[in-house]
């Protein structure tokens, strides 16, 4: 069921004279953690900002047939994820002379372009560590780790099994720890 | 009250010595003023009534902020039993953001889409070429039908109605159109000729029967047609 503050708001969109005012607090409410969300995967900020405006445009044009038996903030992951993957798939189309690797490449590139980037720090390898992942436990991994998402919910917005979910955060995490030790040489 | 400080402290000394040794002081430290102030600030809290005053919004944010609780624990608990390591790992996110950025962020409106007029295509304009094939395809059929009508099939003949045919059609080559109507015209009551010409396509061979010798000889004599041989 959805919870009682976004059924208001619900509410208030589906009113032509609220409308604006609940997209304005929807995305006052929701904003940093879908845009953290939309960064962890897309890495550079302008990307991040450009799929903000596209999820919430999309949610703009979908929030009146929203259906009610969601969370509001479930439907915005799945939008904010499949957004940040069109973005990626599109990255991909316009190297179509690079290979995946090139791909992973760009996007440490980008991480590395961070003003505040520090090779030394953990929680930047870390986010290197992430970037090895394939595409789809790169997402598990971040939804688990970071938003510390349950399970339930995250199939909702991956529509994957619960149990293959569980897989995927345990091979991610077992991957990360071992890129982690070899970089620290305990391995 | 100091034996029975002591008979505590023999006591842990026998189970934990070094939390013995560690002593019972407390690290934590309060207010300076604190205990001076909390008489007064009970008595007038009493005084107001207003003992179970709670922040404001404490009861919706409560349910929330247990949720992230339980939920954070069993993230913790599960990723312990994966990678201990990685669960020690601090999950502060490292990336740098423009400053203010989500407070300046202002979100877009987007336009409401007013239906665009449907579009209206010329065929005249568009299709021209078009129109000239189809005329052409028309025309080109309809020329294929024409010889196909006037070019019977010659396995449809017989050999006599061949030669008939081909005798009246060198006889008919050099008669202009002006002095056939004129015969025709003189030679109304003779129909039979007429018919002839009307049926020429269906059957060449019934039409020459139906006139005389006589007749087809005046009028080749007195119309100067130089007949083959002659």
């Amino acid at each position: 069921m959805i919870h009682p503050d976004d059924q208001e708001l619900l509410d208030q969109f589906r009113q032509p004279a609220l409308k604006e005012r609940a997209y304005t607090t929807l995305i006052r409410k929701y904003q940093e953690r879908i845009y953290w969300h939309i960064r962890r995967l897309v890495v550079d900020h302008e990307d991040a900002n450009d799929v903000m405006q596209n999820v919430f445009i999309k949610v703009w044009n979908g929030l009146d047939n929203f259906k009610e038996n969601s969370q509001i903030y479930t439907w915005l992951y799945r939008i904010a994820t499949n957004e940040s993957i069109s973005f990626l798939e599109l990255q991909k189309r316009k190297r179509a002379d690079y290979s995946l690797s090139d791909m992973e490449g760009a996007l440490e590139n980008k991480m590395r372009a961070d003003k505040g980037f520090d090779a030394q720090k953990l929680e930047w390898k870390l986010q290197l560590a992430i970037q090895k992942l394939p595409e789809k436990q790169r997402i598990v991994f971040n939804l688990r780790y970071f938003d510390e998402m349950p399970y339930e919910e995250m199939s909702r917005v991956l529509e994957t099994s619960e149990g293959g979910l569980k897989a995927s955060y345990h091979h991610a995490a077992k991957k990360i720890e071992e890129f982690l030790l070899k970089e620290a040489g305990e391995y | 009250m100091k034996a029975e400080n002591n008979q505590i402290i023999n006591e842990l000394q026998e189970v934990a010595p070094h939390l013995a040794a560690a002593g019972s002081e407390l690290p934590y430290g309060v207010p300076a003023g604190y205990f001076d102030g909390f008489v007064s600030s009970m008595l007038l809290k009493v005084r107001r009534g207003n003992l179970s005053d709670v922040p404001a919004g404490y009861f919706n944010q409560f349910a929330v902020q247990m949720l992230n609780k339980v939920r954070n624990n069993e993230v913790r608990t599960e990723l312990e039993e994966i990678s201990p390591f990685l669960n020690s790992l601090p999950k502060s996110m490292p990336f740098s953001l423009p400053n203010d950025y989500f407070e300046e962020l202002q979100p877009t409106i987007p336009k409401e889409k007013v239906p665009e007029p449907a579009k209206v295509v010329s065929i005249g304009r568009t299709s021209q070429w078009k129109q000239w094939a189809a005329a052409a395809a028309i025309l080109f059929t309809l020329g294929i039908g024409w010889q196909f009508l006037i070019n019977k099939p010659v396995e449809t003949m017989t050999a006599s109605s061949i030669d008939t045919a081909a005798s009246v059609d060198t006889l008919l080559t050099g008669v202009d159109a002006n002095s056939l109507t004129e015969f025709l015209e003189e030679e109304q009551a003779n129909s039979a000729f007429a018919s002839l010409l009307m049926v020429a396509e269906q059957d060449v061979e019934t039409g020459v029967t139906q006139l005389t010798d006589e007749e087809l000889k005046w009028y080749l004599e007195n119309q100067a047609v130089a007949m083959p041989g002659t």
